[in-house]
């Protein structure tokens, strides 16, 4: 583990004694991990029953926890870990959460219906192009770009090494920069059409 | 050469360099690069947009009775001081629930419940977990079973 402090680490070794420190990390990280998991698995029912999976299994290990890397790396390494195995089980694609969901938080407020609408479209073009990327693929660019761990950090989460790493990210965003352009393109082509 | 892929030499580098993850002399090199490849410049610039927007993605929020459910798979024996102050407005509508039963224990007609309490008692695991720490709700529960024995409800 780097030298820099790691508070939720120290949380994980003290919730062996005090309850309050698990309920602590809970509250820190439930909505990223649901967010997470929400974002590789099909079903949002399912990403909830692999968040709760993540946290009792963490739970049940706090006696042996060792803080050998940042607890962010640990919990979204068990977090990759069963989203993947679920992947590979299931073969489905993802359901996306449909757009006027209350428990999703409108990222942008937009001053007009119509940049809104504009807005939400981007919105939706960008995760259906993230749902089509591979899952490990998808796992390395989320961890990164949403949870900011960096490339050693994310090999251990996903069990690989540095240069898969960066191959998996930097192809992950070809592959969205380039089905957003097609998207594009085929908005475009649409309306010149009509 | 597409935008989306900066030249074949640089492109992976790229990505690398966006995210901090080259050493100094790499980082150098990739710089002096970018400098004269706009393929690699227009990457950089598209990868840094696309990840503004990844991150503005909304966090999708775990749904109401999602601690409630994980409390429930920790079991007793796991954090209750977490237990009893997270599911604070469930004991308050608990307390709510046993003013109704003792109601329902006191007066002919049964009282209305709401639609509230009738989805927490029905809630069970919910409920046994609120059983252990609310005392006054057991008291109600068991003197309401007593008066069932006599009275069909």
């Amino acid at each position: 583990m780097s030298g820099e402090t790691d508070d939720d680490a120290q949380l994980m070794l003290a919730s062996r004694d005090d309850p309050r420190a698990f309920e602590a990390l809970f509250r820190r990280y439930s909505t990223r991990l649901v967010s997470f998991l929400a974002r590789m698995v099909p079903e949002r029912a399912k990403a909830e029953e692999l968040a709760q999976d993540v946290f009792v299994r963490i739970y049940q290990a706090r006696e042996r926890y060792q803080p050998t890397a940042r607890f962010s790396t640990y919990l979204f390494g068990i977090a990759s870990n069963l989203a993947l195995n679920e992947l590979a089980r299931a073969h489905r694609k993802r359901e996306r959460p449909l757009p006027d969901d209350a428990e999703i938080r409108v990222a942008v407020a937009a001053p007009s219906a119509e940049d809104e609408l504009a807005h939400r479209r981007t919105r939706e073009q960008l995760e259906e192009a993230l749902d089509e990327l591979p899952a490990r693929q998808r796992a390395a660019l989320l961890l990164r770009v949403d949870e900011g761990l960096g490339y050693e950090e994310i090999a251990a989460a996903l069990d690989t090494s540095v240069s898969s790493v960066k191959s998996l990210i930097h192809r992950a965003r070809c592959e969205l920069l380039e089905s957003l352009e097609s998207r594009s393109r085929q908005r475009a082509e649409r309306k010149r059409v009509s | 050469m597409s935008v989306a892929t900066g030249c074949a030499e640089y492109g992976p580098e790229v990505s690398a360099y966006l995210d901090h993850g080259l050493d100094a002399e790499e980082r150098r090199r990739v710089e002096l690069h970018l400098g004269s490849c706009p393929s690699c410049a227009a990457l950089l610039s598209a990868s840094r947009e696309l990840d503004r927007a990844v991150r503005q993605l909304p966090r999708i929020e775990p749904s109401p009775g999602f601690e409630a459910k994980l409390c429930a798979r920790l079991g007793r024996s796991a954090a209750p001081g977490w237990r009893r102050r997270g599911m604070l407005a469930r004991f308050a509508a608990a307390g709510a629930v046993a003013a109704a039963l003792l109601a329902l224990l006191l007066t002919p007609t049964a009282p209305s419940m709401s639609d509230d309490d009738w989805e927490l008692i029905a809630d069970e695991e919910t409920f046994d977990l609120m059983l252990s720490d609310d005392h006054e709700l057991v008291f109600a529960l068991d003197a309401l079973e007593a008066w069932d024995e006599k009275e069909e409800i």
